[in-house]
């Protein structure tokens, strides 16, 4: 163990917070509102469109098969763009949130679809307008399995900044690279991995049990 | 305007029905092919009538339910409910007329993210009630069907009969005019049914509510309604009072209706075999 490991791993751990932080929090801002329609334009559902369906699904697996590395790289004109430069952590939140939020939207639906289509009607027949079952019901409803599908989103988020740090974006993964694996440094490697597994833990712990207190609360047991 | 309003309201004393539905057509599209689930039904419920519809699994009864709240949209006919045309009504009309016309579920269909106080308090919440009116209504509401104890519970703490009760409170909440029950007592075992009828009998009694109840069970609709349709295939086949359909039925469907619930009281069934 050298002196500047520490250093080092607390401004790359920083660096990765912030990243996973922001970026899932644009691209649950951008998702949420994808996933939602996504649910409402479905077959049989509060605005059934199969134009706006099948559209809208289509341009989010076009973006979702994109491998990550190449969406960050084609990413890197638009954070030029937007932020200014191709580096950093603030720039990679470009590609990251845009990555982000097509895999959101599909949690997003996949957990909204699960609520009981008796319940939307049971919410119409109840004098709500569609705009009122959805965030009144829909939402409410679906909060244990969103909070699940966003606490899984999260953590892959966590692992695109480790990609996102092989073109400079700064994090941990650009400390394993850096360091780890170019340097030869094994201590670093080892240090990064037991930082990211811990965080990993930390977050999923957190998701269960928030996931967990709210059916508990509801008396729901899955 | 005014002057068919007036019309209206003259009419309902001598007799205007609060539901009248003229040559209602609805087929749905499978992948197995269309499936006719209703064709040309004609129907008519005198203003607080129990009114029961039966017949076998898909013979369109939910179907016809659900399209006098449009919950399904027919796509052609005419119905009208306490004087709404129903089909021409946009998104914020219809909802302010589905506060006229509650509607209770098989499943009971309960928002498991609110507790039993916040279920019957939604449909205040939707048409603007304020939040001071609501609590009131709320409690007024929960002691009408003996369930005050339960505010603070959530639905998934409930036994099903509770449940129904805390969906017919829901279902009361902006004072409709129409209830309208969709298998609503065939999750619930014998003891409970009756006592959730007779909760529904009260409440005709004493709100001069509307009841259409859409069932399987012929023997319900025996002891609960006045008159009763006997819908076979998408069609309405035979319409009058209880009495007179179970004493005399005219169509093939309602004999073979009322014969299978007589052999079922008779024990006939277990006795002859498999025959009916």
């Amino acid at each position: 163990m050298t002196s500047d490991l520490f250093d080092l791993l607390v401004q790359a751990l920083g660096e990765t917070l912030y990243m996973t932080a922001l970026s899932s929090v644009i691209g649950l801002a951008l998702g949420l509102p994808l996933g939602i329609v996504l649910t409402v334009t479905g077959r049989g559902h509060l605005a059934a469109s199969p134009w706006w369906n099948k559209g809208l699904g289509l341009v989010i697996n076009l973006t979702r098969s994109f491998p990550s590395i190449i969406l960050i790289i084609v990413a890197l004109p638009l954070s030029r763009f937007l932020v200014g430069t191709t580096l950093g952590a603030t720039a990679a939140l470009v590609p990251l949130s845009l990555s982000a939020a097509p895999f959101l939207a599909r949690i997003i639906e996949g957990a909204l679809k699960e609520v009981d289509k008796g319940k939307i009607e049971a919410a119409l027949a109840g004098g709500a307008r569609r705009g009122q079952a959805v965030l009144r019901i829909l939402l409410p409803e679906a909060l244990p399995s969103l909070i699940r599908g966003i606490t899984l989103s999260v953590i892959s988020i966590l692992g695109l900044t480790a990609i996102a740090g092989a073109i400079g974006s700064g994090g941990l993964g650009s400390l394993a690279i850096r360091f780890g694996y170019m340097r030869f440094r094994d201590d670093v490697m080892v240090a990064t991995v037991i930082v990211l597994v811990v965080l990993v833990q930390g977050i999923q712990t957190s998701g269960d049990l928030i996931a967990r207190h709210i059916s508990k609360r509801r008396h729901v047991y899955e | 305007m005014s002057i068919i309003y007036i019309d209206i309201r003259n009419n309902v004393e001598y007799g205007v029905p609060m539901i009248e539905v003229r040559g209602l057509s609805k087929t749905f599209f499978s992948p197995q092919g269309p499936v006719l689930a209703l064709r040309d039904v004609n129907l008519s419920i005198k203003p607080g009538e129990i009114f029961g519809i039966v017949g076998f699994s898909g013979a369109g009864k939910s179907t016809l339910l659900r399209c006098l709240n449009r919950l399904e949209t027919p796509e052609s006919g005419v119905i009208v409910v306490d004087s709404h045309i129903v089909g021409t009504l946009d998104e914020r009309a219809l909802a302010r007329f589905r506060r006229r016309v509650g509607m209770i579920f098989q499943q009971f269909n309960l928002f498991d993210s609110r507790t039993v106080s916040g279920n019957v308090a939604f449909p205040l919440e939707c048409a603007g009630v304020a939040a001071r009116r609501v609590q009131s209504r709320v409690d007024e509401l929960l002691d009408l069907v003996g369930l005050s104890d339960k505010a603070r519970s959530y639905p998934g703490q409930l036994s099903g009969g509770q449940k129904q009760r805390v969906g017919i409170a829901r279902a009361l909440a902006n004072d409709p005019v129409v209830l309208l029950c969709d298998e609503a007592t065939s999750a619930l075992d014998p003891q409970t049914t009756m006592s959730t009828l007779d909760l529904l009998g009260r409440l005709n009694k004493s709100l001069g509510l509307t009841l259409v109840l859409v069932t399987h069970e012929l023997d319900l609709v025996g002891a609960f309604c006045d008159r009763m349709a006997v819908m076979d295939a998408g069609r309405i086949v035979e319409v009058g009072t209880v009495r007179k359909i179970f004493n005399d039925p005219q169509s093939s469907t309602a004999r073979s209706f009322v014969g299978i619930t007589r052999s079922l009281q008779e024990g006939q069934l277990y006795r002859d075999g498999a025959g009916v």
